[in-house]
């Protein structure tokens, strides 16, 4: 027993480290776009809604399969596993909605400067990844960090 | 103490360390010293030596994480670099196929057999940020003569001027009903081994025009959470020549007359019903039946002597409830109503529609169908391409994917089949598909 406090102690470190990560939804800083319903996020995300309301047009970027990030996405926005994902998108690109699927950028850093250089990239960054770059867009009226905001990457 | 036996050398350091440190001395043991710098200069401790290695390895590191920044920063720019200067044409191509093993009861019209399904080359290119084009060319076998022929199913050019204004022209599949252009060639989409029978290509022995040559606009209508879109579109329509019917009856090319078919749809997907899909539409076409001459002609040629029937009115009505849940469950709901109606005649109506539902479980999918059509033996237009008759029966089928891109399906259907002179007995019907795309 006398060891209690000290395995408390680190059982709070382990908690901390493993708290859940907000994912932000970014977009380059000129876009007109400073807060999304959960169901915009969605149309947007499944390209359904493809221009921002001053008609820039909007393309979306995606990480590679595996990653946290992307998980996320499926899970929350998308709200299909991988391969249902694979299939949407083959779909849409078959039926001609769309002539390619979303481009895959295997880095955080790289999303990152491609959002901030090209008005229309929608795209996503863990949120300690963000600087000010880039401009996180809120969902449902609340920013990343929010007790109630949705993007929480699975611990 | 020995210096060498220090514990910090032989004991408290790692093994890596303590390999340097042999190295250096060793190094140092061996290497010529000046007299002069022997009796100036005395050996270097042990302490200066390994902070000096460790002053060393803290530059080595900062210099690997600057070449990493780089290399990172290098990869984002041309990242961005690609994004911001796309390049046209940009080409996606995809190819889909199928084979499958299918057993029928009525072995005589139809022995059990292997096939080949289609093989489907996909092709779409962005030509223009609003421009690109979409190409589907099928290589397929004629069941009765097993020669392969090669069809351009789909090939048009779109320009998107905005959400609410987009033109096609070209060869689409005519935006009537859902399941037309939900699904194309690629099996792997659909669900079932085969379309419902009547939605069948026209090549195929399906009774629409889901196909059209022409031109079609569409876009979003604003309309809140209703979510509405239109279609809008102008062609050849389809052809009932019977010269024509068995091999092209889309009119590509040649055309029965030269009033042109219309066909307009609206669907709606509401916020308030997450999944759901709400359709309707309606499609004209003046109809010009010929019928061949029988025995005069070779198959396969337009040039058959034939010989016209009176003009028709050719209407064609159909809604759809259509739900495709992220709980997996999917429902397709369809009726049509198709009315023929000869110069100076009435209407001769068929209705046909079907249900299906499905279920995905992981790789495992069940799914059901039930399939109905009921064509009149008065439809002097169905009569000439031998559709008419009561057609209905359910279907069955567990569909596995396998891997991403590929799937197992083993379908059952049951079809009973009656037509005014005759009623047929049942056929059972045994699928087994592989469908894949790459």
């Amino acid at each position: 027993m006398r060891h209690a406090p000290a395995l408390l102690a680190c059982l709070a470190l382990f908690a901390g480290s493993c708290a859940a990560e907000d994912l932000a939804i970014v977009v380059a800083k000129s876009v007109p776009i400073d807060n999304l319903s959960s169901e915009e996020l969605g149309k947007i995300f499944r390209c359904e809604q493809t221009e921002a309301p001053d008609h820039t047009k909007l393309q979306i970027f995606t990480r590679e399969k595996g990653c946290p990030e992307r998980e996320t996405m499926l899970r929350v926005v998308y709200q299909m596993p991988e391969a249902a994902y694979n299939r949407f998108f083959m779909h849409l690109v078959f039926t001609g909605q769309l002539t390619a699927a979303p481009r895959v950028v295997a880095s955080g850093a790289a999303l990152k400067s491609l959002t901030a250089g090209n008005p229309g990239v929608v795209s996503y960054l863990r949120q300690s990844q963000v600087d000010d770059t880039v401009k996180v867009v809120k969902i449902d009226g609340m920013a990343p960090g929010d007790p109630k905001y949705p993007l929480k990457l699975a611990p | 103490m020995n210096r060498l036996a220090h514990p910090r050398l032989l004991g408290g350091l790692p093994h890596r360390v303590s390999s340097v440190w042999v190295l250096v001395l060793a190094l140092a043991a061996s290497a010529p010293i000046p007299a002069a710098a022997q009796q100036a200069q005395p050996a270097p401790s042990v302490d200066t030596l390994a902070k000096r290695i460790d002053q060393m390895e803290s530059e080595i590191k900062a210099l690997k994480e600057q070449l990493a920044t780089a290399q990172t920063q290098a990869q984002d720019a041309a990242a961005a670099a690609s994004v911001a200067e796309p390049t046209y044409p940009s080409l996606n191509f995809h190819g889909f196929g199928d084979t499958q093993y299918e057993y029928t009861s009525d072995q005589k019209n139809f022995p059990n057999r292997f096939w080949l399904g289609e093989l489907d080359f996909y092709v779409s290119a962005q030509i223009a940020p609003n421009t690109s084009i979409i190409s589907e060319n099928v290589l397929s076998a004629d069941p009765s003569t097993n020669n392969w022929s090669f069809e351009a199913e789909r090939i048009f050019i779109d320009y998107k001027f905005n959400p609410y204004f987009n033109v096609v022209a070209g060869r689409f599949h005519t935006e009537i009903g859902y399941y037309n252009t939900a699904f194309h060639h690629g099996t792997w989409f659909e669900m079932d081994t085969h379309r419902p029978w009547f939605l069948e290509f026209e090549d195929s022995g399906g009774i629409l025009p889901v196909h059209m040559v022409g031109v079609s606009v569409d876009g979003e209508i604003p309309s809140g959470s209703a979510n509405l879109h239109y279609w809008f579109q102008v062609g050849n329509g389809r052809s009932y020549d019977s010269a024509l019917t068995p091999q092209n009856p889309t009119q590509a090319e040649h055309v029965d007359n030269g009033r042109k078919a219309v066909n307009i749809a609206l669907t709606s997907k509401p916020s308030w019903a997450p999944g759901f899909q709400f359709g309707a539409g309606f499609y004209h076409q003046d109809v010009s039946p010929q019928t061949a001459v029988p025995g005069t002609g070779v198959e396969g040629f337009d040039v058959v002597p034939s010989v016209s029937l009176a003009t028709e009115d050719e209407t064609i009505g159909n809604v759809s409830v259509i739900y495709n849940g992220r709980d997996g469950w999917t429902f397709l709901n369809e009726a049509f109503l198709i009315g023929h109606r000869p110069t100076g005649d009435t209407t001769h109506h068929t209705f046909a529609a079907y249900s299906e539902a499905s279920k995905k479980l992981g790789a495992w999918t069940p799914y059901a169908r039930f399939t109905y059509v009921n064509s009149p033996a008065s439809d002097p237009v169905y009569n000439l391409i031998q559709t008419t008759g009561l057609r209905y029966g359910p279907t069955f089928g567990l569909r596995y994917d396998f891997t991403d891109y590929a799937c197992l399906k083993l379908q059952y259907d049951l079809t009973y089949e009656s037509s005014s002179e005759q009623e047929q007995a049942p056929t059972n019907d045994v699928t087994f598909q592989v469908a894949f795309t790459f």
